[in-house]
């Protein structure tokens, strides 16, 4: 088993891995996408206040949830760059930022869309929306270090160090509904006591399960392509990249 | 999906497309550059010799 993952750290035999897995990724990510849009639109039923306006969680919910989890990969892989000084823990930082920037700019949209129907605001500087603000800010400051830099490699510790100390805000993010009072509702799925018990009809449930399933591949899936193309970079003049640009 | 909230929800299916296609699209746009660019280096020297 750790043989296996130390000769996946090596760049060539990572970026051919990463060749054969990502279109796997992708094409289970589109199918669960799929699936999960067209069951959260046109077959879970409408919720009984919010009417069809709570279709919009087939969206937020997922690009919220990859927004955490994507800067806690980010800290996790900036702690191996900076501790083991591995080179592909560092593509990994920096491969992660503009994807989980995205997210966040899509869930916090998408709550926006959302928050004018019900609430009857599109912003309010709520905790739970200003954290994912912050966390926003963080993305950025990770994509604007990265491109600062003339040496990737100092470039990409920097952002270890950022992804690292940034990682405090995810628990805020997470528990800033139960922290604070919010007008942003507390979680339906994504903690232990709604895992036990979810507090949305199970018709409204999968779809949901589907969609978040669908978006962590999809991740997983650009992630990798992202990746690759650090490291195809960072070694351009090794042999075996040498050969996979000729080829 | 037609009733008064038609425009949030399209909207946001339609912003969540549109991220979805370019975090598909982008990384294998740069890989397509950055496999000509590097090839044009390596061809570089060659070409001065």
């Amino acid at each position: 088993m750790w043989t296996w993952f130390h000769q996946l750290a090596s760049p060539p035999t990572f970026y051919r891995f990463a060749d054969r897995l990502a279109p796997w990724l992708l094409a289970a990510a589109l199918l669960l996408i799929g699936a999960g849009v067209y069951g959260g639109l046109f077959l879970a039923p409408p919720d009984y206040q919010q009417g069809d306006a709570f279709r919009i969680i087939y969206v937020h919910v997922p690009a919220a949830a990859l927004s955490l989890a994507v800067y806690s990969a980010m800290a996790v892989a900036g702690a191996i760059a900076l501790i083991w000084r591995m080179k592909l823990a560092e593509a990994a930082v920096v491969a992660a930022a503009p994807v989980g920037a995205s997210f966040t700019a899509l869930a916090l949209v998408t709550g926006m869309l959302w928050g004018k129907p019900m609430w009857g605001a599109y912003w309010v500087w709520d905790a739970r929306l200003t954290s994912e603000l912050v966390l926003l800010f963080l993305y950025a400051g990770v994509i604007g270090l990265n491109q600062a830099y003339a040496d990737p490699r100092a470039g990409a510790r920097a952002c270890a160090w950022l992804a690292l100390v940034g990682v405090v805000n995810v628990p805020i993010v997470h528990y800033s509904v139960t922290w604070w009072n919010s007008l942003h509702q507390g979680s339906s799925i994504l903690s232990v006591e709604g895992m036990r018990n979810p507090k949305i009809a199970g018709a409204m449930l999968w779809p949901l399960l589907l969609s978040l399933a669908g978006f962590f591949l999809f991740f997983g899936a650009v992630w990798l392509r992202r990746m690759q193309n650090e490291v195809l970079s960072r070694e351009r003049n090794a042999r075996w990249a040498q050969d996979v640009v000729a080829a | 999906m037609t009733g008064k909230y038609a425009v949030f929800i399209w909207g946001s299916y339609g912003l969540t497309l549109a991220v979805l296609l370019w975090n598909a699209l982008v990384p294998q746009l740069r890989r397509g550059a950055l496999k000509r660019r590097l090839s044009e280096d390596s061809a570089a020297p060659e070409e001065s010799e």
